[in-house]
């Protein structure tokens, strides 16, 4: 084989994997243009937080979001939840400990299309524990859409078991006391890079 | 056990020594489940006690309400002949301010739990709206003001204790018999 040959083929064939990479646009947002909400239970009664800081990447060839990724980062130590003691326990080394942890992190591994829009399993981190955790979500617009408008609102939602990451612990693993379910929602304008 | 329905010239009425004793009970309650709040390690035991303590202080408020309702549509009976004006005075200040701190007690425990941010239920059953917003500037002073109260209520209530049985046990007379029941 001739050396030209030789080199071109590698090249060629690195630029072919290369081209979709190419088209793939990054969209972000965060707490500015969005709101991530969750609500727990105490001895039955219902609370709602939020998280004031957290940032969200999506990324995906043109229009297409089956075959995008996202990331989402979210600073704990943002939680709020209206009630002082209540927050100083969530920040606390029994629950979210965001001395040792101050982020948690969502990376998608596969996103697929449903009914009501998409869902995508992913993998969670909380505190130092990582787990397969999945989110449902809707995009408005959706579709080649995006491309032309250059942003989109997603809104969704996760049903997160709070005993698989250790939130909570000692006294609070009592899910009779402290709910095992959180129900985590959001909705986030995201804007082209 | 013979107590009639209404207060009589003697005697208050079976209407008044219920509201009355049921209001001692759920008093005491609330000072011991506060008490045991403060005490314990438990944080969900501290949590419970705090939860039950808010109903049992919205119990003793309604039951303050209708209390002072009924003793302004029933006059309590007459006070014994021989006290003096300022004893009569005494009498007067001390049941009104009863009156007023057991009606404060519970609306400055409502005020400080809305301003904390924490729901509150009545045993389980009703939500109680929050009187204020969220506010830690507001928890602090109403966490004060409820302690404050439970203090200025504690002296006022030791100084009725007192008189009831001064009037009992020294007078002789039936200021203190006139709240119970007659077993005859």
């Amino acid at each position: 084989m001739e050396l030209t040959t030789r080199l071109c083929i590698p090249a060629l064939a690195w630029l072919l994997a290369a081209a979709p990479l190419a088209a793939e646009t990054c969209y972000v947002g965060g707490a500015d243009n969005g709101r991530l909400e969750f609500r727990g239970a105490v001895e039955g009664t219902g609370f709602t937080g939020t998280f004031g800081k957290f940032d969200v990447r999506y990324c995906m060839p043109e229009g297409a979001p089956v075959e995008g990724s996202i990331e989402v980062t979210v600073a704990l130590g943002s939680a709020d939840s209206d009630n002082r003691d209540r927050d100083e326990a969530l920040l606390g080394p029994e629950f979210f400990a965001v001395e040792r942890f101050p982020e948690s992190t969502w990376t998608s591994t596969a996103i697929r299309s449903t009914d009501d829009g998409y869902t995508a399993d992913g993998e969670l981190t909380l505190r130092d524990i990582t787990a397969a955790q999945s989110i449902a979500f809707q995009l408005t617009p959706d579709g080649e859409a995006i491309v032309a408008e250059g942003r989109f609102t997603m809104g969704g939602s996760a049903e997160i078991d709070r005993s698989r990451f250790d939130v909570g612990i000692g006294e609070f693993e009592d899910p009779e006391f402290v709910r095992n379910r959180v129900d985590v929602t959001f909705e986030v304008v995201l804007n082209a890079e | 056990m013979n107590i009639p329905i209404r207060n009589t010239r003697d005697a208050y009425g079976l209407i008044a020594q219920f509201f009355h004793w049921l209001i001692v009970v759920g008093i005491t309650l609330q000072y011991i489940w506060a008490w045991r709040a403060d005490e314990t390690d438990s944080i969900r035991l501290e949590y419970q006690l705090v939860v039950q303590h808010k109903s049992i202080g919205m119990t003793v408020l309604l039951l303050a309400v209708l209390r002072i309702a009924w003793r302004l549509f029933n006059r309590p009976p007459a006070l014994p002949d021989g006290m003096s004006g300022w004893q009569r005075f005494a009498a007067a200040f001390t049941h009104w301010a009863l009156y007023g701190l057991i009606l404060c007690m519970p609306i400055s425990g409502w005020i400080y739990s809305s301003a904390a941010g924490y729901g509150a239920e009545f045993y389980g059953l009703l939500d109680i709206p929050d009187l204020v917003g969220t506010s830690e500037g507001l928890e602090d002073v109403f966490h004060d003001v409820h302690e404050l109260l439970g203090t200025a209520l504690l002296v006022v209530a030791g100084v009725h204790v007192a008189a009831a049985l001064q009037h009992h046990f020294i007078k002789k007379d039936d200021v203190l018999k006139r709240m119970l029941p007659k077993w005859n």
